[in-house]
């Protein structure tokens, strides 16, 4: 059993307190994703986790064992890093069969693991390799095999695929996904880009600032976003937030757009509340009914991908309002243009952030 | 790779005349006694520039120093202090340089600093105190007292470059290899140590030549037949009213080569561990 299980983990630098309070727990065989903007803490906790750096303060238990004394190895977990860390001055074949060799398993053992793990990884050819000699995509590969051929409980990856070109990336990933599915090892997986989350993760968890925002599989963050650091950290391009206000209109609260429109809600909301109110580039339309959100603007810029739009409009007082449509359209820069979206389809975020259902 | 960026021809050959210069500089004794080293007596007072001809040429000094019987014990004698030397001056400046650099214990700084002092401070200044430190070891004329005293010569500047180089190894490398369990001395022995190759060439040729050419501490600490080194038992060539200039120079010939085999061992860890580097 390789569940695992954080309680009320913090961890200091010092005077400097990085993380504060994450709970956590994650099943056997899944594979979870830390998602969050740079320096929010990532790297840091995947590293506790690992034991490479001491808890502060807080309990982990892998399985049914705490682990806050115990070295990596004991933990059983296996580590794959952004920069790869592989041995420079080691063949490919050593550095899988090095971590084995201080084991103390036996020659025929190893190199049936190592040649086993090559042939998944299509490195037969390269054994005989200096890291150096590799490729980018190559050496990933290697690292994710070193890491594989240990036989570990949980894996953990930080932000593997980041030192990748695009095309890579997309490559790795896919493979990434692929090897966790038939090895079906508990898998955390440190990442800051979003689309890496949403495709990989059975769960993902997003953190800001050295906090848990939100846990959730993909979907349910993208469908139901807890606050407003979430709804505008998962989907992209990113949530459009417009400033909203609460009125009163015949002795029933409304919520105002700064154009004078209002929606309906059923919420029990105080006059003058400020709102914020999010909807998805996706969920904007440039056709729509009666009963539907209308904001309007002017084109500021086109971008025609050919399969999709993307049309950039400003309102004063707000940022660049995205809308993404199927299709090729063209449009004139300058023009005024008017969006819809359907009510089900807006969020609605208090003052401190957090969510409000509409109805 | 400065040539390769200096675009201007200019700047090419104003580079190539100073360190043309600064060759001629350095080569030339070496030159004279190279060349004078296979003269006889008479032509090396009349004409010390020249280069050795039909009438002049002469391998007496060789002769001579050869058929020396305590020739060989003298190289060895500097061989074997040198070599040594200079292999704990690696081992426990690597490890020191190692510890500075990873490990965070309380004095890190202090012991830092006192080791940055020994670079500064020259050893001979300590002479009287080490004459009697070795006396009182009863460690006078052997080369177990050299070799003490060359590695703690060398320690400070071994610790420096080597430091300097370790804390630029990627703290992955040892992460991942503390995840495979691998223990402390073997992080140090199988990844650190392989992978500071050049920065070791480096300590190694800064070290070694000012112990094989040292004539202060043989002199003072090991002065004995038996424990002679080269530059000391060349002395005995050199008297207060004649000195056999043919010995002195072929000795001195003969001292170049051991060293210069030393060195090119050396330079071509260095060159190897520098094109093999890809630490990334
Ligand atoms: N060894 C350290 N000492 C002090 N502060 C650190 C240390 N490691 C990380 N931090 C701080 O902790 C915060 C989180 O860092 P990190 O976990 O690397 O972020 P992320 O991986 O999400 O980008 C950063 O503000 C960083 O400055
Ligand atoms: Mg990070």
């Amino acid at each position: 059993m390789a569940s695992l299980s954080l309680r009320k983990i913090n961890k200091r630098f010092g005077k400097v307190h990085v993380l504060h309070d994450l709970d956590l727990e994650i099943q056997d065989g899944e594979f979870v994703v830390f998602v969050g903007p740079s320096g929010c803490g990532k790297s840091t906790l995947l590293r506790l986790i690992a034991g490479l750096e001491t808890i502060s303060d807080g309990e982990m238990r892998i399985g049914d064992h705490i682990v806050n004394d115990l070295s990596p190895r004991e933990r059983g977990i296996a580590m794959v890093f952004q920069s790869y860390a592989l041995y420079p001055h080691m063949s490919v074949y050593k550095n899988m069969a090095f971590g084995l060799k201080i084991d103390g398993q036996n020659k025929q053992q190893i190199d049936q693991k190592i040649r086993d793990v090559a042939s998944k990884l299509q490195l037969d050819s390269l054994l005989d390799r200096k890291p150096g000699q590799l490729s980018g995509g190559q050496r990933q590969r290697v690292a994710i095999g070193r890491a594989i051929v240990r036989d570990p409980k949980v894996f953990l990856f930080d932000e593997p695929l980041s030192n990748l070109d695009a095309a890579l990336r997309l490559k790795m990933r896919i493979e990434i996904a692929r090897l966790q599915k038939v090895l079906n090892t508990t898998t955390i997986y440190v990442t800051h880009d979003q689309v890496e989350a949403m495709t990989l993760a059975d769960k993902i968890v997003v953190m800001n600032g050295g906090h848990i925002e939100q846990v959730g599989a993909p979907m349910e963050l993208y469908n139901a976003p807890q606050n407003k650091f979430v709804a505008g950290f998962i989907g992209s391009p990113a949530m459009n937030f417009l400033v909203a206000g609460v009125s009163t209109d015949n002795n029933t609260n409304v919520i105002t757009l700064a154009n004078g429109q209002t929606l309906p809600t059923q919420q029990h909301l105080k006059h003058g509340t400020q709102l914020t109110l999010g909807i998805r580039p996706e969920h904007l339309s440039l056709y729509g009914a009666e009963t539907d959100l209308a904001i309007e603007g002017q084109i500021e810029s086109v971008e025609r991908m050919g399969d999709i739009t993307y049309i950039y409009f400003s309102m004063p007082g707000h940022d660049l309002i995205t809308m993404a449509q199927q299709g090729d359209h063209q449009l004139p820069i300058g023009q005024i243009i008017r969006a819809y979206a359907k009510p089900e389809k807006i969020h609605l975020f208090d003052e401190s952030g957090k969510a409000i259902k509409l109805s | 790779m400065i040539l390769a960026k200096a675009k201007q021809p200019f700047n090419v050959i104003a580079v190539h005349i100073v360190l043309l210069t600064y060759t001629f500089i350095a080569l030339f004794p070496v030159f004279i006694i190279l060349v004078n080293a296979f003269k006889s007596r008479k032509a090396i007072f009349n004409s010390p520039l020249a280069l050795p001809n039909a009438d002049t040429f002469s391998t007496i000094g060789f002769e001579k120093v050869l058929s020396k019987a305590d020739f060989l014990l003298l190289f060895g004698n500097s061989l074997l202090v040198t070599v040594v030397s200079l292999f704990f001056i690696i081992l426990f400046g690597a490890m020191l340089a190692w510890a500075l650099s990873e490990y965070k214990f309380t004095g890190r700084t202090l012991l830092g600093l006192f080791m940055a002092i020994g670079i500064m401070i020259p050893i001979r200044l300590g002479t009287v105190s080490i004459l009697e430190i070795v006396v009182a070891l009863n460690l006078v004329n052997t080369r177990t007292a050299l070799i003490l005293v060359y590695i703690a010569q060398g320690l400070p500047m071994a610790i420096f470059i080597l430091n300097e180089y370790m804390s630029q190894i990627p703290k992955e490398l040892k992460e991942a290899a503390r995840c495979d369990d691998v223990s402390e001395y073997q992080i140090f022995f199988s990844i650190i140590l392989p992978l500071a190759r050049p920065a070791i060439a480096t300590v190694a040729v800064f070290s070694m030549i000012p112990i094989w050419n040292d004539l202060w501490f043989p002199l003072i600490l090991a002065p004995g037949e038996s424990t002679r080194t080269v530059t000391l038992g060349i002395q005995q060539f050199i008297g207060q009213f004649v000195t056999d200039w043919n010995a002195v120079l072929a000795s001195l010939t003969l001292a170049v080569i051991p060293i210069l085999l030393l060195y090119v061992f050396f330079s071509k860890q260095l060159i190897r561990g520098l094109t093999a580097g890809a630490v990334k």
